[in-house]
């Protein structure tokens, strides 16, 4: 894909209101009606699947029903055996469940810092892209949750978790940081579902008010709770959203410094690092942004948004990536940097099994980590590069699995090697593991695409209010005025 | 528009910091016979030193954000913060450090005397890292990167202030955006060669970014209360807006929060840990005294100003910010001496030449603020929209 030129302007072309409603609300009321791309297949299958199989979305939400059903599975079995079929086992208790977790709550970050940080700040760069990124927070945190509420063993008892009164004696362990990991995901999750569904509301009225007479009017009637678009709607909804968006800002950091918590309140080697928690917030937006480009380009694409969702805003994320990335490298640096100053003989062993080829179990990942998370994202440094979509689309996968490596080096690396040698083991993660891991990622892409479909996946009124803004500062921008 | 008195902040500055030369020299004087001979006279001054430092690398470190991002908020302060962290400054710091590094560097680094390292196996696998010559040799490399880096800024600066050509911002952006990077790792490393390594067996990967963040908080605070005095001076009349002081305001409670941050996370890991390697480093500062400093601190330094600038108000009235920014300020020389002091000092007990060498040095640091401040216009020439439309051209 050719380098894109960059347009300053935040939506492209010449559009009316109604135009706008048009684009976003067809894709779920007539979606006949908008330019669908086919995605090309092998020859063989071109001649035995049906046309409409052959469109994107079918092709997305199908790979992703097949892999929610591998999760179906691997979920039913493990219930049905119990979590020795994955690969923990001593000294490794916690492994892909803890890792994958920790993965998907950090891809959620970046749909709060879009939605609520930038809102804080002003931004109005985050306006085609926030409902996207939130609507990714909340699958996200969803893939996330099943693997601690799985790795209890009996889900069906997770309500322990919550302090409540019972003639059982039981009570949570409110020293733990897994425990404050339970009230910071479930508070981090209804915080952000609410947000979301409030940032709705005046588009399910848009919808309802377009929709023709039938189950879509009579839902999204439902769903717009009585929205007219008064002054006073408005009034109450600015300010629903601006007290949302000072909730969820401390929610972005406190959420991902909890779950360094896991790891930092302990005492095992390479994880009593005082770095953890704002270097897991970091890595939280880097993985999160990537997350989003990696959605954000194909579907501009197939749904010909380009318009809407610019090379400005491609060039934003990537420089948010960027930055977060630098600081997630930073941490890099003071983990090992400090792993050896401190002279302490259990951090400079795992320093040695972290860093020498021939010495440490696991150092290949080690290395994966610094190709993925520090030098695949070093050409973002470059405009050219942030310009170029395939090369941002490339660089956004290397760093979502960069952050996957992250936290496997982090877990397994020091559990298999802490204090004792002969605790020592190694982790060998199972089928079930994998099926697990692939199966939420199926999950996401699945709600996603349905969420793509039948939810207005860009804010129509968001992007009409900046419609309004960009022609009032064109209109008052003074001919003498010195732009920096 | 009738226009205002024009601003006299680099004179003030200068007047200021001759009271606290004078002062600070006075209460030295007072203060050596209590200090308990040269290495009372080294610590004493070791935090003074650092005090002023960190205050100067915030700056610096403030200029490079405001190149990196070019945010709206930075443009109207741009001269002060420039002033703050210039190439002067950086020589100052530097001067400043010729006696901690040539004097005093035996008597305040374990490491550095050769007879203690020969009985500690800890010092001698660290030597590597822990030795004189690239102790200094960083230092000055680290002193050479900050003067050139400012030099370099302030120069194109000007140029575009003269041409009106964009690509001299333009190349500040561009080196200011790495420099941002090697600024966030050479501070963390000074601050782990000159007040880490004064307690070498300890160590905590958050140390010197805490340092880092103190400082550009503290710079910060500066910054806005020598704004905020001179709001209805020209040239700063003509650009003061309650906008501005609410972006000001805002980026201090962001700093403020900031600091907390990473300040409990130290804390918090550090005491859950529990081991034996770096809990001292609490066990020190939550004893003899040092408790109670550290207790008014949560409250001083982080309720109070996080409590209010909350308040809208606040932000937007020029007299309470700069109140604000100002007890903000004295918190960070507070947290300085909370941070650095108890390493060498076991009971906390108010030492006279503490205070003079601080107001020695900071005091001889305003001369040489005013006096750059005085160089130049005190906004710059050519603002982006929405300050003002026409260039300004004050000051001369």
């Amino acid at each position: 894909m050719a380098e894109t030129p960059l347009n300053e302007k935040l939506v492209e072309g010449t559009w009316t209101e109604r135009q706008v409603d048009e684009r976003i609300a067809d894709i779920i009321l007539d979606p006949s009606r908008h330019t669908e791309a086919q995605i090309k297949v092998p020859k063989f299958l071109d001649k035995l699947l049906p046309a409409q199989a052959k469109s994107p979305w079918t092709m997305m939400v199908g790979i992703g029903f097949l892999l929610v059903n591998v999760l179906l599975v691997a979920i039913t079995y493990l219930v049905l055996t119990g979590i020795g079929i994955w690969g923990n086992n001593q000294p490794t208790g916690w492994g892909f469940d803890i890792i994958n977790f920790v993965w998907w709550i950090g891809i959620g970050h970046a749909g709060t810092l879009i939605s609520a940080i930038l809102l804080l700040l002003r931004q109005r760069w985050r306006n085609s892209i926030n409902r996207f990124a939130e609507a990714m927070t909340i699958f996200a945190v969803m893939c996330a949750g099943m693997y601690p509420l799985l790795h209890t063993g009996r889900p069906w008892v997770a309500y322990w978790l919550m302090p409540y009164p019972n003639i059982m004696g039981l009570w949570p362990q409110f020293r733990s940081p897994l425990i404050w990991d339970v009230f910071a995901v479930s508070t981090y999750f209804t915080v952000s579902l609410l947000f979301w569904y409030v940032g709705m509301v005046p588009d399910f009225a848009t919808l309802r008010d377009r929709a023709k007479p039938g189950f879509a009017r009579i839902a999204f009637g439902l769903l717009s709770m009585g929205w007219r678009g008064s002054a006073k709607h408005w009034h109450r909804y600015e300010h629903a959203s601006i007290i949302l968006a000072g909730i969820s800002t401390p929610l972005v950091l406190s959420v991902h410094s909890i779950v360094s918590f896991d790891f930092a309140m302990s005492i095992v080697p390479g994880w009593n690092a005082t770095i953890f928690p704002p270097y897991f917030v970091a890595g939280a937006v880097f993985a999160g942004f990537a997350m989003v480009i990696l959605l954000a380009i194909p579907v501009r694409k197939w749904y010909r948004l380009e318009e809407l969702i610019t090379m400005k805003h491609f060039d934003w994320m990537a420089k948010v990536m960027l930055a977060t990335g630098l600081v997630v490298a930073y941490g890099y640096c003071m983990e090992l940097f400090y792993m050896w100053y401190s002279g302490s003989p259990f951090e400079t062993s795992l320093l040695r099994n972290r860093v020498g080829l021939a010495s440490g179990p696991y150092s290949w990942s080690f290395w994966c980590l610094i190709l993925f998370n520090i030098v695949a994202p070093f050409p973002l440094w470059f405009p050219k590069v942030r310009k170029n979509l395939t090369a941002l689309f490339v660089i956004s996968i290397a760093i979502s699995i960069g952050m996957w490596f992250e936290r496997f080096v982090i877990i397994p690396m020091s559990l298999t090697r802490d204090y004792l040698p002969s605790a020592f083991g190694y982790y060998t993660p199972t089928f079930w593991d994998f099926a697990m891991f692939f199966g939420t990622i199926g999950f996401f892409v699945f709600m996603m695409f349905l969420f793509v479909r039948f939810l207005p996946s860009i804010n129509m009124f968001e992007i009409k209010e900046l419609l309004h803004q960009e022609k009032h500062d064109s209109d008052h921008q003074p001919a003498t005025a010195e732009a920096h | 528009m009738n226009e205002t008195t024009p601003s006299r902040i680099d004179r003030v500055m200068m007047i200021a910091g001759a009271i606290a030369v004078c002062a600070g020299f006075v209460l030295s004087l007072i203060g050596i016979p209590m200090a308990g001979g040269a290495k009372g006279l080294a610590q004493s001054y070791f935090f003074a030193f650092a005090s002023v430092a960190t205050l100067t690398i915030g700056f610096f470190g403030l200029t490079l954000l405001h190149h990196t991002t070019r945010a709206r908020w930075g443009f109207p302060v741009l001269r002060i913060v420039e002033a703050g962290g210039g190439w002067r400054q950086i020589l100052f710091v530097a001067l400043a450090w010729i006696p901690v590094a040539f004097v005093w560097r035996e008597a305040l680094y374990p490491w550095s005397n050769p007879e203690v390292v020969a009985s500690d196996p800890i010092l001698q696998f660290k030597a590597p890292y822990l030795n004189d010559a690239r102790w200094i040799g960083f230092s000055l490399f680290a002193f050479a990167f900050m003067a050139w880096m400012s030099y370099r800024n302030s120069l194109w600066q000007r140029k575009e202030d003269e041409t009106g050509d964009k690509k001299w911002r333009d190349l500040r952006t561009n080196w200011s955006s790495p420099g941002l990077v090697a600024f966030f790792l050479i501070g963390n490393f000074l601050y782990t060669d000159w007040v880490m390594s004064q307690d070498p067996h300890w160590s905590s990967t958050m140390y010197g970014i805490l340092f880092v963040v103190g400082g550009m908080l503290a710079a910060l605070a500066l910054t806005t209360l020598v704004f905020c005095s001179q709001t209805k001076k020209a040239p700063f009349a003509r650009v003061t807006e309650p906008w501005l002081t609410n972006d000001l305001g805002n980026m201090l409670l962001t700093g403020t929060m900031i600091w907390a941050y990473f300040a409990f996370s130290q804390y918090l890991i550090i005491w859950s840990g529990h081991l034996p390697e770096y809990i001292p480093y609490w066990l020190r500062r939550s004893n003899n005294g040092w408790h109670w400093l550290g207790n008014t601190l949560i409250v001083t330094q982080f309720f109070i100003p996080f409590l209010l600038l909350l308040i809208p108000k606040v932000k937007r009235v020029p007299a309470l910010l700069g109140t604000v920014a100002g007890w903000i300020l004295l918190m960070r020389f507070l947290d300085f001496q909370y941070i650095v002091v108890p390493t060498y000092r076991e009971q906390m007990a108010f030492q006279p030449l503490d205070l003079g060498l601080l107001m020695l040095l900071l005091g001889l640091w305003a001369i040489n603020f005013g006096n750059s401040l005085g160089q130049s216009a005190l906004i710059v020439d050519r603002l982006p929209k929405g300050h003002v439309q026409e260039p300004v051209t004050d000051h001369a």
